[in-house]
């Protein structure tokens, strides 16, 4: 059993319902000090649900859900003074600039280091004297990211916060979370780019129509789907087919393609005795993995 | 070989879209109708009020010859023709009132659906599609004339039927050339709207640009109705061009000539402007971000209170405006009221005193409406916040529900003090220039008695905002429109005492000239306060909706 201090974010059970739409099925995640977690699931999966009610902006159907060991529903604000949050969609004040809107955001969370939101908005390449209204979508997305960061809170919660984003801010983007996780803090990472999650995250949690249905760290994750193996033999090829987990996808006088989710030993030891020229392994991404998974 | 789903690639004419003109009509004619509809109510209970009040040929006499030379009313409502008769004295009573009105829901609706369409994104996929900006400019122009004629349509029809069914004597073509009167402010303050939503970027600046313009316009046949030989001012004011119409008698076709051209110039306009310039642009471009100052960034209360200032100083001058109006005219409007049916009427409630006690004992019950509007106005504020979004990111920070909802009660309290404050000032410094005999503490309780059905209401709508969000809107202005109904009906004639009694504003007792009903005063305010607490403590518990 883990110690409780040394959980950011626990949820037991957690559901919502709204009418006769489940949201969120029976939740049940612990989300260790620390690290970053990447939170994924296709749109309507029940990711922004949960941040909400991390946030104590809904209240859970039943169930529970914890920052830090205080309940969401309970003690939001003591909750808040340690979190900063992106909402997927950027909606600010239309009116004030980015500056103001900065300036009014850190001025509600009581603390922000100003130093690094220079540095931020220089890395962000963003014109704070603009007003939020007149905004692209990516630069709105960049003030609600800058405001975030800036406040250098324990626990980041991120919903989607590169949409918008251009692949360079993408890539600074990934440098403040890396810095985000030297300096000790904790990253709830929402998102559907694959790409984004895996160069980033130590554990993912992966939610179908409210439930959770996969979760570990990427390397667990990648052994639940097939990898494709090539190998390509001197003289004859041995029969594999008797090998539990192999998938044949192609064969011919001295090769042998297919997918393979078993006993790495077992099946090294069936072609041990038959000369190989060649033999590439190829381990699944977490797109792979992601498709197989809502392929099912 | 399967057929391609793609359809060929056309060169000859395309057909344009008509989604523009489709959405403009649907959304303008709903509220034509319903304006329509209360104009119409409101020209009737004019009329035959005027029956009921003035049923002497010498009372008629008595009120043609006080106003016809009285200069304060005749600047502030247009001069005051044939008050010895009914048609005379419906256009007096109720002309300027609804040009006005007409004029304000002219230009929030042109700017909406012109400029506030753009702003929201709306038209990117109107001109994605079969059409341009240019088009699209004119279909929603069209659609809002639509409307326009619709309204002149109803109030025509609702008026002439009216009129027969009690027996006014107006004839048709009275009724028609009275209502095309009353359209013509619109169509006038579409075809502004319409070019001013060329020229500015945010739909924001078009609305306060066009109110100053409305303004303008006011205070200059205002100057030129004064008496002091300026009368050709009227010939520069719009609102002075449909003055100049003299609709029901004697009335003067050939201005319609100046309306016309003018709102024909400023839609031309407007669509070749549509055609030179890009979407979500304007020809004068966005203005430069105003500094605000870093007090009101500093906290949930301050910014509470920036987010609705603007609004609350529209308020403050529109209400102390009309304060001043009414205290100003009250001895002139007060001498026609004494020695009428009006004052029998009145008396009947419990009002007494001299005539101009009881115009003051009735103007204030006309500020316990606009006051009632304005706290609505701030708590729709509120749940303009949680719809769009922004109360998301704030309630994501330190800051606790019951903060948030606390301070921008506190703001709202302040802002009915302030304004409250700023009426009793205006009032007793008019009212004493007058010799009035209206002390300071007299119009002290005046105020203090016209603000509990404002609390009630804004009691009422964050009940609603608490429990069930999305109808604040709807129940609020509910509230606000069944009592303002209850009155013209109740204007009309006889009504059961029951419906009478459902309306907030009947259980403000017309102070001066009555007593002041604490009891009313006390349950209503009571029902505020609860309203407001209940509504509290469910917001702390629901879920934030921002739909």
């Amino acid at each position: 059993m883990e110690n409780n201090s040394e959980i950011a974010i626990e949820c037991k059970d957690l559901s919502k319902t709204y009418g006769k739409t489940v949201a969120l099925d029976h939740l049940s995640i612990q989300i260790k000090k620390g690290q970053i977690a990447g939170y994924l699931g296709p749109n309507g999966a029940g990711k922004t649900t949960t941040i909400r009610l991390l946030l104590g902006l809904v209240k859970p159907t039943s169930g529970s859900a914890a920052i830090f060991g205080l309940d969401s529903k309970i003690e939001k604000v003591a909750i808040h003074e340690n979190l900063a949050y992106v909402p997927g969609e950027s909606n600010l004040w239309p009116d004030l600039t980015g500056a103001q809107t900065l300036d009014l955001l850190a001025n509600l969370r009581g603390h922000s280091d100003d130093a690094y939101r220079k540095e931020l908005i220089e890395r962000f390449k963003l014109d704070t004297s603009r007003k939020f209204r007149t905004y692209s979508k990516g630069n709105k997305q960049k003030v609600a990211l800058i405001g975030a960061l800036m406040a250098r809170s324990s626990l980041l919660i991120l919903d989607e916060p590169t949409a918008g984003l251009d692949p360079l801010m993408e890539v600074e983007f990934r440098g403040c979370i890396h810095e985000a996780r030297e300096n000790g803090q904790t990253v709830f990472l929402s998102s559907h780019i694959l790409s984004e999650v895996e160069a980033l995250c130590d554990q993912v949690y992966i939610l179908r129509e409210g439930k959770l249905i996969e979760s570990g760290n990427l390397t667990e994750l990648k052994h639940l789907s097939s990898s494709e193996i090539a190998i390509q033999f001197k003289d004859n090829v041995p029969d594999i087919s008797t090998i539990r987990g192999v998938t044949l996808l192609s064969s011919g006088h001295s090769h042998l393609r297919f997918k393979f989710n078993g006993d790495f030993n077992e099946l090294l030891k069936q072609i041990s005795n038959f000369p190989v020229i060649s033999f590439f392994s190829h381990e699944p991404s977490l797109e792979e993995l992601f498709v197989s998974l809502y392929g099912k | 070989m399967a057929a391609t789903l793609v359809p060929q690639i056309s060169t000859s004419r395309v057909k344009r879209t008509r989604v523009p003109f489709r959405r403009a009509t649907k959304v303008s004619l709903k509220s034509s109708l319903l304006w329509s509809a209360a104009f119409g109510l409101v020209i009737l209970s004019s009329s035959i009020s005027y029956k009921s009040l003035y049923p002497t040929p010498s009372s008629r006499k008595m009120l043609q010859s006080v106003f016809s030379s009285n200069v304060a009313t005749n600047s502030l409502f247009g001069p005051a023709y044939h008050l010895d008769q009914i048609a005379g004295f419906t256009v007096f009573k109720s002309f300027f009132t609804l040009i006005i009105i007409g004029a304000i829901w002219a230009i929030f609706l042109s700017s909406k659906a012109l400029r506030g369409e753009e702003e929201n994104l709306t038209w990117e996929h109107v001109i994605a599609g079969t059409t341009t900006l240019a088009w699209a400019t004119l279909q929603v122009i069209i659609g809002l004339i639509d409307a326009v004629v619709s309204m002149w349509a109803l109030i025509t029809v609702f008026v002439y039927l009216g009129s027969l069914q009690s027996h006014l004597g107006f004839s048709f073509l009275q009724c028609a050339f009275f209502a095309l009167a009353i359209s013509s402010t619109p169509l006038l303050f579409i075809s502004f709207g319409a070019l001013a939503s060329q020229l500015f970027t945010e739909r924001k600046t078009v609305n306060i640009a066009l109110g100053w313009l409305l303004g303008a316009s006011y205070a200059l046949r205002l100057v030129g109705d004064s008496g002091i030989g300026l009368h050709w001012l009227d010939y520069l004011s719009p609102i002075g061009w449909v003055e100049l119409l003299h609709p029901m008698i004697g009335p003067k076709p050939i201005y319609l000539l100046l309306i016309l051209v003018c709102s024909g110039l400023c839609l031309a306009l407007s669509v070749a402007m549509a055609s030179k310039r890009d979407l979500g642009q304007s020809l004068l471009g966005t203005k430069a971000p105003s500094r605000i100052s870093p007090k009101y960034l500093s906290s949930s209360l301050a910014f509470s209170y920036k987010l609705i200032s603007t609004n609350l100083f529209s308020w403050l001058i529109s209400i102390s405006a009309t304060a001043l109006i009414l205290a100003r005219v009250a001895e002139s409007v007060g001498s026609t009221i004494t020695g009428s049916s009006v004052k029998t009427v009145l008396e009947r409630i419990g009002a007494q005193g001299s005539g101009s006690n009881l115009f003051l004992g009735l103007s204030f019950v006309i500020l316990a409406m606009l006051f009632a509007f304005m706290l609505l106005g701030q708590v729709l504020v509120m749940r303009a916040e949680e719809s769009t979004g922004h109360l998301d990111a704030l309630l994501s920070t330190p800051v606790s529900r019951l903060r948030w909802l606390g301070g921008r009660v506190m703001v709202l309290m302040a802002s009915e003090a302030l304004v409250g404050l700023i009426c009793i000032l205006v009032i007793w410094i008019v009212l004493a220039t007058e010799n009035l005999g209206q002390g300071f503490t007299s119009v002290l309780l005046s105020i203090a008695n016209i603000m509990p059905p404002g609390i009630l209401v804004a009691g009422c709508a964050i009940f609603v905002f608490g429990w069930f969000p999305t109808k604040t809107s709807v129940v609020g202005y509910g509230i606000l429109a069944w009592s303002m109904m209850v009155e013209i009906i109740a204007g009309l004639g006889k009504s059961s005492q029951f419906l009478v009694d459902t309306s907030i504003f009947h259980q403000v007792s017309p102070y001066p000239a009555a007593s002041i009903n604490w009891k009313s005063a006390v349950i209503m305010t009571g029902i505020g306060v609860v309203g407001t607490l209940l509504g509290a403590y469910r917001f702390n518990s629901r879920d934030i909706d921002p739909t």
